[in-house]
């Protein structure tokens, strides 16, 4: 009882110090970005360093709405979802034929009637590769 | 039916079948196989100048490969891409084989804090990275000099930067490594690990015997991966490092962006990306051998 006891806590520490690891290594950068976003300007250039600062601030949100993000915002939001359409509007048929060429005779396509393309990708999708 | 209607009633379902992949290949055709053939093309042919448009063939090749600046890019370039990936595998593995013995839940919040550097944007990630680890006003710094390990300024020396512009790969792609890692050890069925055990083997022998072998394809794959994104990255050492010091850290991909945007020397650019661009058919080659290995 005693032996298993400190084998659950060792295995808890040893998740404790993974933990703070991966916050301080992997997530600090991003962390130290957003707690900076939120400091006063002065906090900003402080030296030395502190992590949580004296006031909380949106002044610097308020900066970046007002210095046209919302204008460059929209050709991102217009970018990405064409670049996602046209992604998956080349890739849909793409299965439908592999289909076809695998079947060798009749094709899945004419059999089921050709409203089922994407039914037939789907389910092709589903089928680790 | 007569063999000839067999014979064209297959050809059309060949036919049939490529019209499905038609716009993939038009898509790969236009945006892909066009500009590099034409930049290729390019290449050979004098861009500028006065003497615009005359063929110079292979002379910029031997131009380029012979600068002295060529052989330290180079060599700068093979250091950050086998230390970058050696490094992110290493961690990597440890990372996910931790990870993997953890219950469902933890398992899955740990996976997220560790992919998400990865899936931030690169250049705000590069950005955020130096402003953490590099700066004097960054928090990292500030620890160490707490801990009493004050830092030197690792812009200082050739290979203090170096060995930054590695760690700011590795931070970001350990999350894409540790996922795919972890997908690999997922697949490893349970029974082996049962069957080490009942035979007495020691963790250690467990991993060589069992886990190492059978993740072996997850780990070429991951490697060449790897390799290929860290060999053709410009925004970190653009960001991190800027080059420096004294070109140290001027890798391939960073050197073709400064040659084409802040030198305008489009010919030696181009030039310098072929060159670039068959040592990635090279690396693509062999992730397809070792995803082929995988499946079979």
């Amino acid at each position: 009882m005693n032996k298993r006891s400190r084998r659950i806590l060792k295995h808890r520490l040893g998740l404790c110090a993974f933990v703070v690891g991966v916050v301080v290594f992997n997530l600090g950068p991003i962390l130290w970005g957003v707690f900076s976003s939120l400091k006063p300007r002065a906090d900003i250039m402080q030296f030395p360093p502190t992590i949580v600062s004296s006031a909380v601030s949106m002044e610097h949100y308020g900066t970046i709405v007002g210095s046209g993000f919302m204008t460059s915002i929209r050709p991102s939001l217009i970018y990405a979802m064409v670049t996602v359409a046209v992604a998956l509007l080349d890739q849909l048929p793409r299965p439908l034929g592999r289909d076809v060429r695998r079947s060798g005779g009749t094709t899945a396509g004419k059999r089921r009637g050709g409203a089922d393309r994407a039914d037939l990708s789907v389910h092709e999708l589903d089928q680790p590769q | 039916m007569s063999t000839h209607a067999i014979a064209s009633r297959r050809h059309w379902n060949n036919v049939h079948g490529l019209l499905y992949v038609l716009p993939s290949v038009l898509l790969l055709a236009v945006l892909l196989y066009g500009p590099a053939i034409a930049g290729f093309y390019q290449s050979l042919y004098r861009i500028g100048g006065p003497n615009r448009g005359s063929f110079v063939g292979l002379d910029v090749y031997a131009r380029v490969v012979n600068e002295p600046g060529f052989g330290s890019v180079v060599l700068a370039s093979v250091i950050f891409v086998v230390c970058s990936v050696i490094c992110t595998i290493v961690l990597a593995m440890a990372i996910a084989i931790y990870i993997n013995s953890l219950e469902e839940r933890t398992a899955r919040l740990l996976q997220i804090g560790v992919i998400i550097p990865w899936a931030i944007s690169a250049v705000v990630g590069a950005l955020l990275f130096r402003w953490f680890y590099m700066s004097d006003l960054g928090v990292f710094r500030e620890i160490l000099r707490r801990l009493g390990l004050g830092m030197a300024d690792p812009m200082a020396s050739p290979h203090s930067a170096m060995a930054v512009l590695v760690a700011s790969a590795v931070w970001k792609k350990l999350g894409f490594a540790v996922i795919l890692l972890l997908s690999g050890l997922k697949a490893i069925p349970k029974d082996y690990y049962e069957a080490a055990r009942i035979d007495g083997a020691r963790p250690f022998q467990t991993f060589r015997e069992v886990t190492l072998p059978l993740l072996w394809g997850s780990i070429l794959i991951c490697s060449v991966v790897l390799g290929i994104a860290d060999l053709n990255t410009v925004e970190l050492p653009l960001i991190v490092t800027g080059g420096g010091p004294l070109d140290a850290t001027t890798t391939i991909a960073l050197s073709i962006f400064q040659m084409a945007f802040s030198q305008y020397d489009l010919q030696r650019a181009v030039t310098l990306a072929i060159i670039t661009f068959l040592v990635n058919i090279v690396l693509v080659s062999l992730y397809v051998r070792a995803v082929r290995g995988k499946q079979t």
